[in-house]
């Protein structure tokens, strides 16, 4: 150890004595540092918190220009740079299950927390930011007897409970002026509807079926909830992260600039990066004619395929490693393509078809060559009138193509560096998902009104919140299979639904679950619908290596069609 | 629009009558009109008014013979339209000019940008018959 020399001893006694003083004379200095803190505050750009009853949370100021965000296990957080909280408005909202906002330096942190198996996502709007909700899918839940891990599939019509955090109180909201103020708020039990005022048939028949036992209204479609969709970006998922600046290149130049943005000077990637983008029209697409795509599957392979990178930084304070993940999503199949070219189906059920009666070539010139304002007169008639139909086409080709067979594949590897070097970068897991929808081809009599999903993903290396201790993480592996089969029309509907789960913790813990669950409604009238649920669901056992089961079977009345799978 | 702007096609006098090909990139679908004007650039008469889709022609013979097309422009527009309605489209269009089955000295002519749901595009060329 190297020996302390007299003048850096002397340095320290110097510093110390200082520091003593600064302490006992604080109270005395405490109006200058308020008139500094108040300088710093008149800095910062106010914002206003907005959490409604129900729907998204919207965060109002110009601040939220340079938002950013991320998901860190069950919590969703927003950093708004620069500002100060000017007011808050908290109407208990039940998507999630509790919000704390924080004061932290010049930055205001905005963290929700989830529902287990959650998910948020920023939508921006001009000086406006909402963030949105999605309902829980597969996630990890706490066993309230044990405090073990129980994987299961949380359903969605878990609301009833009220869960509390760190603070059950909700101050008032002058509080949340102050700066490094926090404030964490409960979610209580959902506001009962409102009694609808006109006295229409579907009304009166709502009254009526209130007064029959053991029926309830508005009844939830809570069995159809499980996620069988494959992500278009798998980078941001398997990162968790919900980009708000997403680069999306249409040129080859402006990909390189995107990639180059992306890393520092000495070549390692910066945290924050995002592209998204279809590498072969990137970088072929002026080759790719509809001639080409129709008569070639290597063609429309390679066109569909989509590309997504993200990087991003360690939720906590003191993660400071960076993460980064790939991500390809491959259309094996899609027989609802609105690129391949169907004159069997007519206008209504090919987008092609109905381009071709419907969009017209820009108007001729009277009779003379135009003149560049002429010519961008006839052109911006010609955008304005095909838009419209466009439009139309799609919209109406959508809803006849609704159930259209196709098979989606998605693979996310990820990598991880603790010191920011690209040489060091470690493999940190990836992700894997499948969805196969079949539309019942050829058989007529469900063709037109029923749809089959089988979905399978697999997630290796995850880390997710350690329930049994607070502020840790675990890795799991996490297998997923779905089934979901659905028919109906405005009429009558039905939904069956059957997932099973298995997650592994390392070294050796494995959890299983399973759950199914089925649906009918019948339109009794207009806004007015009989539905029948039941099945089984994940429960709390308490016991590793064991199903859960818990059954139940409701039957209620609804105002509008909560099952019915054609668009309308 | 200006005379010296327009560009120029080179065509063989004693060659076969000339063909325009249109292709349209990005797997987009596009409804477009090509017309031949006088050498006043007055009088247009259509060559062909159609689509991209499969097995519809691209290529359209201009006119009854080189040596009547000096001096005469010929323009050709597009509305075109994503299929997906996605996002983010690109477009490109590119007309190319062919006698006797070879591709004229001067071309191919192609415009390309990003829109989304629709876009519409003019251009325009003038014949010069060499010997």
């Amino acid at each position: 150890m190297r020996k302390q020399t007299g003048s850096s001893k002397n340095l320290g006694l110097v510093l110390a004595v200082v520091g003593v003083l600064t302490v006992i004379a604080c109270p005395s200095i405490s109006a200058r540092c308020r008139f500094a803190e108040g300088l710093q505050q008149e800095n910062l750009r106010p914002i206003r918190v907005q959490i409604p009853a129900s729907g998204p949370a919207v965060i109002e100021g110009a601040a939220t220009r340079d938002a950013v965000s991320y998901q860190s296990g069950n919590r969703f957080v927003v950093i708004i740079p620069q500002a100060s909280v000017a007011s808050f408005q908290n109407d208990l909202n039940n998507e999630f299950l509790s919000v704390k906002v924080e004061q932290r330096g010049d930055d205001v942190e905005i963290s929700f927390l989830l529902r287990q198996g959650g998910s948020g996502r920023v939508v921006t709007a001009a000086d406006k930011i909402s963030v949105v909700f999605a309902l829980p899918q597969v996630a990890l839940r706490v066993s309230r007897d044990d405090n073990e891990s129980q994987p299961i599939l949380a359903p969605r019509a878990d609301t009833s409970t009220p869960s509390s955090t760190t603070n059950n109180s909700v101050p008032p909201a002058s509080d949340l002026s102050t700066p490094a103020s926090t404030i964490t708020t409960p979610v209580l039990a959902p506001r009962p509807p409102v009694p609808q005022a006109t006295p229409t048939l579907s009304n009166l028949l709502q009254g009526i079926a209130g007064l029959i036992p053991g029926a309830s209204k508005d009844l939830e479609a809570s069995f159809s909830n499980i996620d069988l969709s494959v992500p278009e970006s798998p980078a941001f998922t398997v990162l968790g992260v919900t980009p708000n600046a997403i680069a999306r290149p249409g040129t080859p130049r402006e990909f390189a600039t995107s990639l180059l943005n992306g890393l520092d000077k000495n070549g390692n990637f910066q945290t924050g990066l995002a592209i998204d983008t279809a590498p072969y029209m990137l970088f072929n697409g002026q080759n790719v004619t509809l001639q080409d795509y129709n008569d070639y599957y290597l063609t429309r392979l390679l066109s569909r395929t989509q590309f997504s990178l993200a990087t991003t930084k360690g939720a906590a304070s003191d993660d400071t490693a960076t993460r980064l993940a790939l991500g390809l999503n491959v259309t094996l199949w899609d027989k609802g393509d609105a690129r391949v070219y169907h004159p069997k189906r007519g206008p209504d059920g090919d987008v092609l078809t109905c381009f071709k009666a419907n969009i017209q070539p820009p108007d001729a010139p009277s009779s003379a060559m135009p003149t560049p304002a002429e010519i961008a007169a006839i052109n911006a008639k010609a955008i304005a009138a095909n838009n419209k139909v466009a439009d139309a086409c799609r919209d109406k080709v959508r809803k006849a193509n609704w159930n259209a067979t196709g098979w989606v594949i998605a693979y996310a590897p990820s990598w991880i560096t603790k010191n920011g070097q690209n040489t060091s970068l470690k493999w940190n897991g990836g992700a894997f998902w499948s969805s196969f929808a079949y539309g019942f081809d050829g058989l007529s009599s469900l063709h037109k009104i029923a749809q089959l999903i089988v979905h399978a993903r697999y997630r290796s290396n995850e880390q997710v919140a350690d329930p049994a201790r607070p502020g840790r993480f675990i890795s799991q592996n996490s297998s997923f299979f779905g089934g979901r089969f659905r028919a109906g029309n405005p009429a009558f509907a039905f939904n069956f639904e059957a997932a099973y789960v298995r997650n592994q913790i390392a070294p050796s813990r494995t959890f299983t679950s399973g759950r199914y669950a089925f649906g009918a409604e019948a339109r009794i009238t207009d806004n007015f619908y009989l539905v029948v649920t039941g099945g089984n669901g994940p429960g709390d056992a308490g016991a590793s290596n064991k199903g859960f089961f818990m059954s139940s079977f409701k039957y209620g009345f609804n105002k509008k069609s909560q099952l019915n799978p054609q668009p309308q | 629009m200006p005379e010296n702007q327009v560009p120029i096609v080179q065509i063989k006098k004693n060659g076969s009558v000339p063909e325009i090909k249109l292709t349209f990139g990005f797997a987009q679908f596009a409804s477009f009109r090509i017309l031949l004007w006088d050498t006043s650039g007055h009088n247009p008469t259509e060559v062909a008014k159609a689509t991209n889709l499969p097995g519809e022609p691209d290529t359209f013979p201009i006119g009854t013979s080189a040596s009547d097309l000096d001096g005469r422009y010929i323009t050709w527009q597009a509305s075109i339209a994503s299929p997906t309605g996605a996002p983010g489209q690109q477009y490109s269009q590119t007309a190319r000019f062919m006698q006797d089955g070879a591709n004229c000295p001067t071309g191919p002519f192609t415009q390309s940008g990003p829109f989304s749901n629709t876009t519409a595009t003019f251009a325009n060329a003038r014949f010069q018959v060499v010997t």
